[in-house]
């Protein structure tokens, strides 16, 4: 990812036309958009759809917004509303598991830092509730908690119990090393 | 470190990130298609932004039935565009108003380069049957360019 001050400099030469600082952007953020895109259970032509509309509105707003990252989250957002009724359905998140917190985390990060256990994390990834897959994958993007908050309409405060029980379930998932 | 977290926490968000992007990230050719879509940019006009989306609204969205129409606005200082987009089969219907009204030339253009002229009656409202889906903006024109440009909106 790039820095703040090289996306805005980036930012003040795709304003002048400068095509090569847009496809810098294009790379830079791409990830993130498709990230969000799958964050609200969109797939497909869905997701096309999407991530075409973001980046063609995207062209004419490059040179109004504050915080591209954010302005793009947000746009992917509202656009997985667009299409896709599952993805409006799955804030708030209301089918997290309220069990109580083992407290593992550091057995479930051990786990996913393991790059043999790549497969498996991600195969147990899938099986998470959706809501949970929401958060992990935008805690994987360089977001900041208000931004996540903002883009999931739930407390900041709730950010981080929620990823506590969400990494818990994966644990489960996991099962033993 | 990230609010909240710790270097632990953080080395693992990274690597789940990147376990889930190798098997999906986004595909090349709609990057490559992003990067092409700079082509677009309009310099001299003005921007009429979404200023209102039914279907952006989760609570709205959630609850519409398939066939409820949408409703989308449009806005600068001095223009606003309101359009009802139902859909009809395949494709959508599309009423709107432009306020001030001036049937000066207003054209939906899509996102394949077509232009479709609207015709805009003295009230300033205008009807388009049968629109195809696909991603589509209004601009209004002031002689041979554009005055205002909207938000691109996909049906």
């Amino acid at each position: 990812m790039l820095s703040n001050d090289e996306v805005q400099e980036l930012v003040m030469a795709a304003a002048g036309g400068d095509q090569r600082a847009w496809n810098a952007l294009v790379d830079n953020f791409s990830g993130l958009v498709w990230s969000v895109i799958r964050s609200y259970g969109v797939y497909g032509a869905e997701a096309n759809d999407v991530f075409q509309t973001v980046w063609l509105r995207f062209v004419e707003h490059v040179t109004r917004v504050d915080n591209p990252k954010a302005w793009l989250a947000t746009t992917a957002r509202h656009e997985c509303f667009r299409v896709s009724r599952k993805a409006s359905r799955l804030t708030p998140m209301a089918d997290v598991p309220e069990t109580p917190t083992v407290d593992d985390t550091e057995a479930v990060l051990d786990a996913i830092t393991d790059a043999n256990r790549r497969g498996a994390v991600v195969a147990a990834f899938g099986r998470l509730p959706d809501s949970c897959q929401q958060l992990l994958r935008l805690l994987t993007e360089d977001l900041s908690y208000d931004e996540i908050a903002e883009l999931i309409g739930r407390p900041k405060g709730s950010i981080g119990p929620t990823r506590a029980r969400c990494l818990d379930r994966l644990r489960g998932l996991l099962g033993p090393s | 470190m990230r609010d909240g977290g710790s270097d632990h926490m953080d080395a693992a968000m990274r690597a789940l990130g990147e376990a889930l992007r190798a098997g999906d990230g986004p595909p090349a050719e709609l990057v490559a298609s992003a990067k092409e879509l700079f082509t677009w940019r309009t310099v001299d006009a003005e921007l009429a932004t979404l200023t209102f989306d039914s279907l952006a609204d989760p609570e709205l969205a959630g609850v519409r039935g398939a066939d409820a129409a949408r409703s989308v606005t449009f806005e600068t200082a001095a223009v606003v565009i309101d359009v009802e987009i139902s859909p009809a089969g395949e494709r959508f219907d599309l009423v709107g108003s432009l306020a001030p009204a001036d049937a000066a030339g207003l054209v939906l253009q899509h996102g394949d380069g077509a232009t479709t002229d609207v015709v805009v009656d003295g009230l300033g409202r205008f009807r388009l049957p049968g629109v195809a889906a696909g991603t589509v903006r209004f601009v209004v024109q002031a002689g041979e360019g554009a005055r205002v440009v909207t938000d691109w909106v996909g049906l």
